[in-house]
């Protein structure tokens, strides 16, 4: 018989450990930052010709940049039908002609074509570059390969990879023309049923993960995530970033050479991580953050209390992180910054659903 | 007779979460500082204790008060307690002479022991300016107005202003050649009081006016009214409260009180006040976390954020605010005041150094 008391203190016990779940997921969503102080690096201004985001960058080492814009998901401001997948490009080098939409090869199924994280990879030996873009079907996720003819600003479709462990990819990283690390941000029951991923969510659980795609078959190199968002590595090669979303953190990984991971550091960053990009040079991170991701789509979106957006910068990420933060605004300028890319005293700042920001860097 | 205890536990639990949760929020301990710089700055050689107010004239004459010593209340480091009240000058058109300080006549002032803390600026357009200091001298706190002397680079001691309504004074706002306003941070007087008037938010602090012969309250219900400052059309007064983490708008009436407009919430220490007497921006030296800046006056080797906000139309419904400066204190602990002239920001905090910086985002 168990007595009367011992219910109660078990029934308080769960209680107190759902408050403070709740608690956490209220900090984790960002609630408590009643306020976004805005500033910027330098003169901003808004790139034309981008209305339905600019999910992900990857910026060539000439100043070539390529960004997947036009993502849907359930939750977007917009609806299905006003929102087009498209691939751009915008050259660092002629900020002036802003963004140029890229043709595919006919061939290619530009219907469902609905472009989340991307990753472009040069040929050491003949140059050719090759475009690889998460794209989200209804029920799984596929990654698409396109090789970019220069003469022509056509994306020629080469092959679509699907893999049993490539269902809700976020970012990739390429290694070769089909090779790469991808990151599925939830497990593979919750991208397929609403509620699950919902619940999944909610309760903040690390069902997300990393994989290595190596031209044939995908296996996992990590594990445990909560919302694993950006992808990338250090010039170098040895190191692996991973943003980690809800946990708000710099995931710091060992790579091997059979592409293995082994998790060397851990840097909080205080928001939601989405996307990260490497200055091939420097090494420096450039990292696009939700400050307050309870008010993006992914969660629940109101246009009249919008997200807001934050670039923080990290040098010396594996020894000794300076962190700095570039660009913060409110949502009245940028709404749910996702990624920034710097090239030389330039930063290209994207959003999942809103604009694309260009600013000039005056401080660092 | 479970039922019993969880009836009084149930409440118990929840006064005890309120009040263990409320302060920290209110005094800022959540919310984590990232760093970021408006340009190039640099810290100010010369200056080791602290620059708590800094004032500037319109041709960006800097006034800047050193040396505060934090009130035993509490508890500081003993490192501040080795300090000497000063005022420093530096010119904004010339930052590469760094600071200088001022002569003080007649030298009892100093050599008495000047506990410098706000300041204010009379200008006019005669050419004379006057410095307002709040002076935490040994027999109770005073306001001293001093007349600054420019070929000889020294304040001439003008009058003290004592009042029993003067006892716990922070900064204060000149208003004519003799006439001020200035706040008291606290209401109570003994120290332990004015520790719990702090954890308890008790909203008992005031603004004062003193007319040239007598003081009178101005306006109270502040949790700590810090710092207090006017656009050059002198109809609105501005008062910053630390703890409630906001800037009032008041309109001045005839009778000197002031009448509440609006607030604009910022959601952090706000400290010290300044206006641009050319566009009317308010610039806000700001505590990021407070509990941090206690600590920082505790220990010197434990750092505080700092932070220096912009605000925009200020006057208007809609005012914008940036920021232009945050530090997690490792470059800067305890920001309390800024100033901007000509792209040029110098930045004082209470017990730590001076940092000028160059503004090269656009304004």
């Amino acid at each position: 018989m168990v007595p009367v008391y011992m219910r109660w203190i078990v029934i308080v016990f769960l209680a107190w450990g759902v408050l403070q779940h709740l608690i956490k997921l209220w900090f984790t969503l960002g609630y408590h930052k009643a306020v976004l102080y805005n500033h910027q690096p330098g003169p901003c201004r808004v790139v034309p010709g981008v209305e339905h985001g600019a999910e992900d960058i990857t910026t060539l080492p000439n100043g070539l940049a390529f960004i997947s814009s036009g993502l849907w998901l359930p939750g977007f401001p917009h609806g299905r039908s006003e929102v087009r997948g498209r691939i751009l490009t915008f050259n660092y080098s002629d900020p002036e002609s802003g963004v140029k939409e890229l043709n595919f090869s006919e061939e290619f199924d530009r219907e469902n074509f609905n472009p989340h994280g991307l990753s472009v990879w040069t040929d050491p030996l003949s140059g050719r570059i090759s475009v690889l873009v998460i794209s989200h079907q209804r029920r799984k996720d596929q990654v698409e390969v396109f090789t970019y003819d220069v003469a022509t600003e056509t994306l020629e479709h080469q092959e679509t990879i699907r893999d049993e462990l490539i269902y809700s990819g976020n970012d990739l990283l390429a290694l070769g023309p089909d090779s790469f690390y991808l990151t599925n941000d939830v497990s593979h029951g919750a991208r397929g049923s609403t509620l699950a991923r919902k619940l999944e969510t909610y309760l903040l659980l690390p069902f997300g993960n990393v994989v290595f795609y190596n031209g044939t078959q995908a296996r996992p190199v990590a594990e445990g995530l909560v919302f694993p968002n950006g992808v990338n590595m250090s010039p170098d090669r040895r190191y692996l970033y991973v943003g980690a979303g809800f946990t708000e953190e710099l995931r710091i990984f060992r790579r091997f050479a059979n592409n293995s991971l082994e998790q060397i550091e851990s840097l909080p960053l205080h928001s939601f991580v989405d996307n990260i990009e490497v200055d091939p040079q420097t090494g420096d991170l450039y990292i696009g953050l939700h400050p307050v991701i309870g008010k993006t789509p992914l969660i629940h979106y109101d246009p009249w209390d919008p997200p807001g957006a934050q670039v923080l910068r990290i040098k010396n990420a594996v020894r000794g992180p300076d962190i700095t933060e570039l660009f913060v605004n409110n949502g009245t300028k940028l709404q749910g910054s996702s990624v920034a890319s710097f090239h030389k005293g330039a930063l290209l700042i994207g959003s999942v659903f809103d604009r694309l920001l260009y600013c000039q860097v005056r401080t660092l | 007779m479970a039922s019993k205890i969880l009836v009084l536990l149930v409440p118990l639990a929840a006064f005890v979460f309120q009040s263990l949760f409320q302060p920290r929020v209110r005094f800022g301990d959540h919310n984590h500082v990232y760093n970021h710089v408006p340009g190039t700055c640099r810290l100010v050689e010369g200056v080791v204790h602290g620059a708590e107010d800094i004032v500037r004239t319109r041709d960006g004459l800097a006034f800047i008060s050193t040396g505060m010593k934090p009130p035993p209340a509490f508890n500081p480091d003993p490192w501040y307690l080795q300090a000497v009240g000063k005022i420093l000058l530096f010119d904004l058109k010339k930052p590469e002479d760094g600071v200088r300080e001022l002569k003080i006549e007649p030298e009892e002032i100093l050599s008495e022991g000047l506990g410098p803390h706000g300041l204010g600026l009379y200008e006019n357009y005669a050419g004379e300016i006057r410095l307002f200091v709040v002076n935490h001298h040994k027999e109770g706190d005073r306001v001293d107005i001093f007349r600054y002397v420019r070929p000889e680079a020294k304040l001439q001691h003008v009058r003290s202003v004592r009042d029993p309504l003067l006892h716990s004074v922070n900064d204060v706002l000149a208003t004519g050649t003799d006439a001020f306003f200035a706040t008291n941070d606290h209401y109570c007087h003994a120290p332990w009081a004015m520790k719990l008037e702090r954890f308890l938010g008790l909203a008992w602090s005031n603004v004062v006016y003193f007319n040239g012969t007598t003081a009178s309250v101005a306006a109270d219900g502040f949790s700590i009214a810090n710092s207090i400052a006017t656009p050059p059309s002198g109809d609105l007064v501005y008062v910053s409260d630390t703890l409630q983490q906001h800037v009032r708008v008041f309109r001045r009436l005839p009778d000197h009180s002031l009448e509440l407009q609006r607030v604009i919430p910022l959601f952090t220490g706000v400290d010290n006040l300044n206006i641009c007497p050319e566009t009317g921006d308010l610039w806000v030296g700001a505590h990021p976390s407070v509990s941090d800046t206690f600590s920082h006056i505790r220990d010197r080797r434990h750092l505080a954020p700092s932070q220096v906000l912009r605000i925009q139309n200020a006057a208007g419904e809609y005012p914008e605010v940036t920021e232009l400066y945050a530090n997690d204190g490792r470059q800067l602990s305890g920001s309390t005041a800024a100033v901007v002239y000509n792209r040029r920001l110098l930045i004082g905090t209470v017990v730590d150094t001076l940092l000028y910086c160059d503004i090269m985002v656009p304004m």
